[in-house]
């Protein structure tokens, strides 16, 4: 894996961003972005970007909540709230020209500092991922994701790891 | 869905065959209500279907417990995410 891209910018979709040019080799993913900015109602859109407003990647995030088919009897102690609050990460993808080069990690990272730096106010207890293709669930999985039983597409992580991945990290 | 009454009106216009306009003619009938009233009070239903759906998951009983499990007793992030969080933070 090569240095990240000089000047990598990670913000909030904007007006004036170059999303027209983003290639990640998925058209439904490219798609999948432009129909974020015309219409996009319950999900954020974070961009990575370069200097010159160039879009190299993007993430989606949105609320959801995680329910039973068959709600137990009991819930773990710990578990105050059902249905389970939960962030939900549907799209994460980069750019092919910068393909390998940490922009997908980045943007990861980024979505779960975000996650987690709210998490107090939103009672999120876990993140859950949407991995669109083999490539993405081998992604999440070296992060330590874990798979949901019988969903291979879906995997997710507690909001305990990352409250302790971030403890000492001061919030800017 | 708070101040609904209060937004502003906006204007969908879609254009459907004949064949359509007749089947949806039919069903409205049947249903005692005009066709625009019919085809907005349809696709309110099947939007709000999709948006619930899109907005929650629902998981079986061996998944369940698997994440209950997970959310419930301490686990450490692993050395991946660790060593990502120190070289790719940018922010």
């Amino acid at each position: 894996m090569s240095e990240l891209p000089s000047n990598l910018r990670i913000t909030p979709l904007a007006p004036g961003q170059y999303i027209s040019e983003f290639d990640c080799s998925d058209p439904q993913v490219n798609a999948g972005l432009l129909q974020h900015q015309e219409n996009s109602h319950s999900s954020r859109v974070i961009v990575a970007i370069d200097e010159r407003q160039k879009v190299l990647g993007y993430y989606a995030v949105s609320a959801i909540n995680i329910e039973f088919a068959n709600r137990p009897e009991t819930l773990p102690p710990s578990v105050t709230e059902y249905p389970i609050p939960a962030a939900f990460i549907s799209h994460l993808a980069v750019d092919k020209t910068c393909a390998r080069k940490g922009v997908g990690a980045s943007l990861l990272i980024d979505a779960l500092q975000r996650i987690e730096d709210a998490s107090a106010q939103t009672g999120t207890r876990l993140v859950m991922v949407q991995a669109a293709s083999t490539t993405a669930r081998t992604f999440y999985l070296h992060f330590g994701f874990i798979p949901v039983a019988g969903e291979p597409a879906r995997l997710y992580l507690p909001i305990k790891q990352l409250n302790e991945l971030f403890r000492d990290r001061t919030v800017p | 869905m708070k101040n609904i009454s209060a937004a502003k009106e906006e204007r969908i216009e879609l254009r459907v065959s004949g064949d359509f306009k007749n089947l949806f003619a039919r069903a409205a009938e049947i249903s005692g209500v005009s066709i625009n009233t019919f085809i907005l009070e349809s696709v309110r239903d099947r939007a709000m279907h999709i948006i619930d759906q899109h907005e929650r998951i629902v998981l079986n009983n061996q998944a369940r417990d698997m994440l209950l499990n997970a959310i419930s007793t301490r686990s450490a992030p692993g050395k991946a995410l660790r060593r990502a969080a120190g070289r790719f933070a940018i922010r």
